[in-house]
This record gives structure tokens, sequence and C-alpha cells, in this order.
């Protein structure tokens, strides 16, 4: 088990810059998720970890120790890839002692060792199978077993899930966190999945364009996003662009001019440079009032028009007209009469769910 | 709606039927006159093994035999080898010339082997490597490298990248993928190369015929020049056992491989 530290690295290909200055810790026994659409740089990142790819410029180190000169197979770094990689002409067990066997381990250790892993996976009596006779989960557990068998210092994961269907991923998100948690090894999980990035992890790092946008716990990324690329790519957001230096920071909270001359109040001081700015409302935190209803004092209010309503059994989504922009809202299925379609509505919000950000 | 379809299977199971009929039934009289009695082809059939005894005293035969299964072997394992390492090296790495080097691949198939066998015999006793069991080898080796470079690179195309990355990363060294990873995948692909490579100077008739010098021959050539000098059934005999055997043993590779089926 180890910390790895990632300072400054750049990787460039031909023109395609894939990993812009990049430096992020992942601290021992950490759970991390590098989220982030195809083409930001989180695979990169973790072949450069892994010791496929070298990178320009900066440095790698896992347990303090610089890795550069250390090829692949010395780094001890257990890798689960996106389609397993599992060795077809190798048995379940054959499969799971190859990184004991190539290190000439005593058979009766290996043997002791591929079981206890096993169980961990709950993949007891498959010993004997072929690869082609598992099912896509036992794949997936198989693989997980072999990476960590011969208890590397970091696990990396690259898109581990992406192959399951929508059921066996949610089981096997919950096994993958309940192994890592019994194994405690640090872990370093690739994703453009949002959702599965935020029930895994102890800490998120938002990439994109090759540059680490922003880190941190999963509710802190959720609740205060640093751009509006953070916004929109973790969970859903209301872009509301606002008028150039019309940010005026004041006692207890602060408002922002939006561009369509509405003012809204906002208690998030944090923003050091008021000259461009963006806010953004996530549209659960808004709900809808009929035009005639008074909402409550001190409220956020826009004046918008439903376009349509989607219903999705437990909730529902409203997608309104507020100028030249479409806002969403969702709303819990509770039995509150619908809002039809065209009808006039007063979208509101606490100051406090405003998010503030440097455009 | 139904009656075309079955017309056609009809017309194809005859194709078939002739096609099979036009490949075998040569082999099938050669192999049965080769236990006849009469050697003018007279029939009723009289059973006999004298052709049989007769190659057994044909040492020039036997002897041409023994060198054809001798350059035949070492061709195998030589161009397999090289050609296997070539194709690894296509597959896993971008160098200057690599393209040109995969298309001067293809022509040594389609050049007729009369060119080719005329051109080496200039090419051997110019720079003096002469004639002779070495210069059929190096000729058997060059003819048969491409059609190895060709299978074993078909075989890899289909091969997953990933799993050397795996085995690396478990901690195996680069020789440690290749004996346990690579070369295990490759297996099925070797093996076919191999057999081509065999086949290829097993056959091997026209550049044998160059390179060879009086008294040391291949088999094709023997055979050529006995049947030049008046056919006796102990061709028959003699072909009859080569047959056998390399059926023998391609149904055997085919088993161990289902070539052709779900792997």
């Amino acid at each position: 088990m180890a910390a790895i530290s990632v300072n400054g690295v750049s990787r460039q290909f031909g023109s395609f810059r894939a990993l812009d200055n990049v430096s992020i810790d992942f601290a021992d026994g950490g759970f991390y998720a590098l989220l982030g659409p195809s083409g930001s740089g989180k695979t990169t990142l973790l072949r450069v970890i892994a010791g496929f790819d070298f990178p320009d410029t900066g440095t790698i180190t896992i347990g303090g120790e610089s890795v550069e000169s250390i090829p692949v197979e010395k780094r001890e770094v257990g890798l689960m890839f996106q389609n397993y990689a599992l060795f077809p002409h190798m048995t379940v067990y054959d499969n799971i002692a190859f990184a004991l066997t190539v290190r000439h381990t005593a058979r009766a250790e290996i043997r002791s060792r591929v079981h206890e892993v096993l169980e961990l996976v709950r993949l007891q009596g498959l010993e004997s199978r072929k690869p082609a006779e598992l099912s896509g989960g036992q794949k997936q557990r198989v693989a997980l077993a072999r990476a960590i068998v011969f208890r590397p210092r970091v696990l990396l994961l690259d898109e581990p899930l992406s192959a399951l269907d929508k059921s066996l991923r949610l089981e096997m998100q919950v096994e993958l966190k309940r192994i890592q948690r019994e194994v405690g090894i640090t872990t370093l999980l690739v994703t453009h999945d949002q959702e599965e990035a935020l029930t895994l992890s102890d800490r998120i790092g938002i990439l994109n364009h090759g540059v680490l946008v922003q880190q941190g716990a999963p509710l802190d990324i959720y609740e205060h996003p640093a751009t509006p690329f953070a916004a929109t790519f973790l969970g859903d957001a209301n872009l509301l662009s606002a008028q150039t230096g019309s940010f005026l920071p004041g006692a207890g909270g602060c408002s922002v001019r939006l561009q369509s001359g509405s003012t809204i109040q906002c208690d998030n001081p944090d923003v050091l440079d008021s000259r461009d700015i963006v806010c953004a409302v996530r549209p659960e935190k808004m709900h809808l009032l009929r035009s005639d209803e008074t909402p409550e004092p001190g409220m956020n209010t826009l004046s918008a028009t439903v376009v349509r309503h989607i219903f999705a059994g437990s909730s529902l989504s409203y997608e309104l007209a507020w100028h030249d922009t479409t806002l969403r809202v969702f709303a819990q299925n509770n039995g509150a009469p619908l809002f039809a379609e065209g009808s006039p509505v007063t979208i509101v919000w606490h100051p406090s769910h405003t998010i503030v950000m440097n455009a | 709606m139904k009656r075309p379809t079955r017309y056609l299977t009809t017309l194809s199971k005859v194709y078939l039927g002739v096609i099979l009929l036009f490949l075998y039934v040569p082999i099938v009289v050669m192999a049965v006159m080769s236990f006849n009695a009469s050697p003018l082809y007279a029939l009723p059939l009289e059973l006999t093994l004298d052709w049989y005894r007769a190659l057994a005293s044909n040492h020039k035969l036997i002897d041409a035999g023994i060198n054809s299964l001798k350059l035949a072997v070492m061709t195998t394992v030589i161009a397999s080898l090289l050609g296997t390492a070539a194709a690894l090296a296509f597959f896993r790495y971008e160098f200057p010339g690599k393209r040109l080097l995969q298309i001067l691949l293809y022509p040594p198939i389609a050049i007729p082997w009369l060119i080719i066998g005329t051109s080496m015999l200039i090419f051997f006793f110019w720079i003096g490597i002469g004639r002779g069991l070495h210069a059929m080898l190096l000729g058997h080796v060059a003819l048969a490298l491409p059609y190895v470079v060709i299978v074993v690179s078909a075989r890899l195309a289909g091969f997953d990248r990933t799993l050397e990355e795996a085995a690396r990363s478990l901690g195996a060294s680069p020789l440690q993928v290749l004996r346990y990873v690579t070369l295990p995948y490759l297996l099925p692909g070797v093996v076919a190369a191999g057999l081509f490579a065999f086949a290829v100077s097993f056959d091997q008739f026209v550049v044998s015929y160059f390179l060879a010098v009086p008294g040391v021959s291949t088999l094709p050539v023997e055979i050529y020049t006995a049947i030049r000098k008046g056919f006796t059934p102990e061709v028959n005999a003699i072909a009859t056992l080569v047959i056998s055997v390399s059926m023998v043993l391609l149904l055997a590779v085919a088993r161990l491989y289902k070539f052709g089926g779900t792997r």
C-alpha cells in the first residue's frame, strides 16, 4: 500500500496535449476517481502511473519513491482493464496465480493466496474454468482477484465496469467498494461515469483537455464546483451568465446582475476575481410556484414558462423557457399537481444554492 | 420460393462431388496400382507388395527421400523461427522501411519458381555458395519465409495487446510475457505456418532441380528423373507412402487446433 504523487506531469502526442501540467496526490488507502470525458487525459494519466507511458515533464512517486526508471513489471501496480484482459488459454486459477508464478513463488504459497482472493471475490469453485466459460460479472471478479493477489502497492482500474449491464454494474460497484475497504489498497478509478465516481470514491479529480479542473470530496465538488465544466460534467446545472462587473460582495451575502437584467442573491463570497462571473443552480435545488403565488421573502425568483414536463415515476423534470435559455427543474412526485405545458411559473431557490464561478 | 434454392443446393452438391472426384480419384488409382502386380495397370487387380519391396532396395529414391525430409524439417524450423520473429517485429514496432519490407514479402509468392530457381542458381554461383543441400536449404527457407510471416501475422492481427500489458503489470518480464502469453496465443498460427513451410520445401521441385548436384537430390527431383527414365510402379509406392504420412500429419494437426472452427 502506498501513496501516489503526481507532480507537474505533461504528456504530448504530436500536437495533442494529453496531460497539461497535472499535479495530484493520492493518499495511502484512499479510493480516488479520475473523471472526465473521452480525450480528457484520464487514461493517459493512469498509463503514466502504471508505467506504460512516460511523462514528457514532471515526476511521479509511488510510496515516496520516484518511479521514472522502474519498468511496469517492477512497479508493483495492480491493473484492471476495461475488457478484463484475462488470458484466454489459462484457467481461472492460472490467471489469478500468474503474478505469483512469474515471481517463482512456492507452489503451496500460491495455492493458499489464490484461494484467499477467490474467497474475497466470492468465486470459489470456478478455479478450473476458462475465461470463455465465465459470465461478464465473473470475468470482472477474476480480473480483480488477479490484480490484487500479489499485494500490489496500488490498484489502478480503467473503466472496469463499463462493459457490464446496469444492474450488474451497480452490484459490482458495491463489491468493488467492499473489497477495496477489506484490502485497504490505494485505488485509482478512471471513469467517464459521474454516478460511478460519486458512489465509489472518497475523492474525485475532474480532468478536461488534459487539465486537472478540480479535485475534492464528491460532496464538495458537487455542491461547490469550481468551473462551469465541473458543474455540468458532474451532475446537472442551470448556468446563468452574469453581466460583467455586476458581482457585488456585501455584508452577509452578495448580489449578481444576470445578463437578462434580473438580480439574484448568493452567499458565496470566496470568488476572488469578480470580472467574469457565471452562476449555476442545480435543478433539484429549484422549485416551482404558480405565477400568482408569493414566494417566501429572501428567496431568488425568476419568471419562466413551462415548455414540457418529463415524467420518470418517482420524479419529474421540467423544461422551462426563461428569456432565450432553457432551464431544468427536478421535482419529487409527491402528489402536487403538475404544471401544464405553457403555464407561467416562478422558479424559486435559496440564495445559498447559487453557485458563483469564474467563467 | 423453395424450388430454386433446392435446385441450387443439389447443383452445389454435384459440383462439390465432381471437384472431390477429380482431386482424389487419381490419387486413389495410384495408391491402388501400387499394390497391383501388373506394371501396366492391367486389371483385374492382383495384390502384391513387390513394388514396396523393390522400393526398399532402391537406394537412390530412399536417399532422396531422406534428403527431402531433412531439408523440409530444417526449413520448417528455421523459417518458422525467423518468420515468427519477423511477424512479431512487424506487429509491435514502427521502424523506417517497415511498409516497404512488408510489401516486398508478397512478390516471391507470385514470381514463378522457375525464375526464382534460375536467379538463385546464378546468384549462388556468383557469391560462391554454389549448389548442393546447403544451397537448397537457403533457397527453401527463402521461399517459405513469406508464407510463415503472412500466416503468423494473420493470427497476430486478432491479438489483444492489453493481454501483454496485463501480463507486464502482473510482474512478467518481456521474456516471460512472450513465453506465457504471446507464444501460447500464437502457437496455432505458428504450427499452421510450419506446415506451409514444410509443404513448400517437401513439394519443391523447380528450385531443388536447379540447386541439386548429381548424386544428391530430393524426392521430387528423383521421382521426376525416374519417370523420365521409364515409369515403374515403385514411384506409385513411394507416392502412396508420402501421401499417407502427410495425410495423417495434417489430420492430427487439424484435430489438435480445430482449423477453421471455433477456438
